[in-house]
């Protein structure tokens, strides 16, 4: 360490690892929000039942020999998203006897299909091409949901926007306040070191080194507290979500957590960007400071 | 080596009406310059512009060859700085660094070797009896041995300008003697000095030049008596120094 290295004063480094520890914190749980939220919407909708069934008389009572060969072709011709499927008998039989008591007389002919579009453009086809045709629609469980679903993403949105705006706020005033008060406790040292011949600049890369190292601490220690708190709120989700407990830590960390790679990457460089804001400010506010003397 | 010419000086208005007083001095090197006058004379303000430390405004200082204006850049300015050595009535210090790295810190910034700055440290601590105060910070020591610490720190580079304010040459026989004994050698290789003190010594250890202040305001006016004649009168020697450049 040089002597103008020592000679750099450096007051207490705590409100400010503790206030960027809570800011990453608070900037990383609310850019996972919208992004996990959404996921697990996702994952909610895909494991609501969506099947619809269309029921036809059985091959004897219909007007033509294979009701289900003349429905399907011009089905999928109409709808290409369409996944249409003819149960087999032994399935249909099974369907009948959880409906109802056994079934007596011939089987109807069971068509099962996904379908996420409107259903009533969906009925009316059916009926024009088989009139004798009984579409039964899913249980309205996503009618039901949607509004809900749609408030849940709308509020994490606006709170990742609210978290985001207050952290663009609060992290430059933070590293600004930080550069600050470390520019005011070395201002005999800045003003002295011209006169002995020195660079003042060097005692800027000084101070901003150290600030960008304190920065990169506490962004790190608040990626650190960000993902235990990321796993704990996705572990606490996961019994609605119907998936089975973590196993593990990694695969708790990424794959089931909802949140794209791109953002657990822009987690990893939280720190570095923060370290590169503290040393940029630093200069800024050291250059200032040289122009206008306080 | 150092030539300021018609420099408006600040004066006390008690002393000068108008409280400015143009100033001439030309100096070669080698040199030596005792600035005299009254409290408010104008002594310290001298040594700071020679100094480098104040704005040279309506005058021309040159200093070693280098045009010390406004446009002269902050690198140029910073290598002249180096080669000046000024021991201010009441120095400042690096208040975290201990007395000896205060004394090295000027041989650090000049990117000097650290076994020469470690034995040029020492040497002069030695020279000016610090030795006891060599680990203390510098909050911890008296006025004069403050004073003490901020001519072996001036002094350690060997500069080839050294400014000295009045305090270092009046407070202490003992510092002023080992001081001028110092500032002495350096003169012999080369160095100029401007000392400033209230009234001449009669029998100056460092033999020099002498400039009375306050001046006339006006450079034509003749000097006030017949004993300062030879103190206001400028000094005009050959500014041809160029070996001195860095």
């Amino acid at each position: 360490m040089t002597r103008l290295s020592r000679a750099a004063s450096w007051p207490s480094p705590w409100p400010l690892l503790l206030g960027l520890c809570f800011i990453t914190w608070l900037v990383g749980l609310a850019l996972a929000l919208p992004y996990g939220v959404d996921g697990a919407v996702r994952h909610w909708e895909g494991e609501l039942n969506d099947h619809v069934m269309i029921a036809l008389p059985p091959a004897g009572n219909s007007r033509t020999a294979d009701p289900a060969g003349d429905l399907l072709p011009p089905l999928r011709a109409a709808f290409p998203n369409l996944q249409a499927t003819r149960l087999p008998e032994r399935d249909v039989e099974r369907s009948l006897a959880a409906w109802s008591p056994p079934w007596e007389g011939p089987l109807p002919v069971l068509i099962s299909l996904t379908h996420h579009g409107d259903m009533a453009d969906l009925t009316s086809f059916v009926h024009q091409q088989a009139p004798e045709a009984m579409v039964i629609p899913p249980p309205p469980q996503l009618t039901k949901l949607a509004p809900l679903l749609k408030s849940l993403r709308h509020a994490a949105s606006t709170a990742s926007l609210a978290a985001g705006f207050a952290a663009a706020l609060v992290i430059p005033a933070l590293l600004h306040l930080g550069a600050r008060t470390i520019a005011l406790a070395n201002t005999g040292q800045l003003a002295l070191l011209p006169a002995l011949g020195g660079r003042t600049s060097s005692l800027h890369h000084i101070l901003a080194r150290r600030m960008a190292l304190m920065v990169f601490s506490g962004s790190l220690a608040g990626i650190v507290l960000l993902v235990p708190s990321l796993v704990f709120i996705t572990s606490a989700l996961r019994p609605l979500l119907r998936l089975p407990p973590f196993s593990g830590i990694i695969p708790a960390l990424y794959p089931q957590s909802f949140l794209p790679p791109a953002l657990w990457g822009l987690f990893i460089l939280t720190p570095c960007l923060m370290a590169l804001l503290g040393w940029g400010m630093v200069h800024l506010v050291c250059r200032r400071q040289e122009r206008r003397p306080s | 080596m150092i030539s300021l010419k018609m420099l408006p000086l600040p004066t006390s208005p008690s002393l000068v009406p108008g409280g400015v007083q143009p100033v001439t001095v030309r100096l070669q090197r080698g040199e030596t310059l005792w600035v005299t006058g009254p409290a408010g004379a104008g002594k310290t303000a001298l040594l700071e512009t020679v100094a480098l430390r104040r704005p040279v405004m309506g005058s021309s200082l040159s200093i070693m060859n280098h045009e010390a204006s406004s446009r002269l850049g902050s690198e140029a300015r910073r290598q002249l700085r180096q080669r000046i050595g000024y021991i201010e009535a009441a120095p400042v210090f690096m208040n975290r660094l201990t007395v000896a790295d205060n004394i090295a810190l000027p041989l650090e910034l000049a990117h000097v070797r650290q076994a020469d700055i470690q034995r040029e440290t020492e040497s002069i601590i030695r020279w000016f009896q610090l030795e006891a105060q060599a680990g203390l910070l510098p909050d911890r020591l008296s006025h004069t041995m403050r004073l003490q610490v901020a001519c072996a720190r001036a002094l350690i580079t060997q500069p080839s300008v050294i400014l000295v304010d009045e305090p270092a040459l009046t407070l202490c026989p003992a510092l002023q003697d080992r001081l001028l004994t110092t500032i002495r050698g350096l003169t012999k290789n080369g160095a100029t000095a401007l000392l400033a003190t209230r009234t001449l010594p009669e029998a100056p250890a460092l033999p020099g030049q002498a400039l009375s202040l306050p001046q006339a305001a006006s450079p034509s006016s003749p000097p006030p008596g017949p004993s300062q004649s030879a103190i206001t009168a400028p000094l005009f020697l050959s500014p041809d120094d160029k070996g001195l450049l860095p």
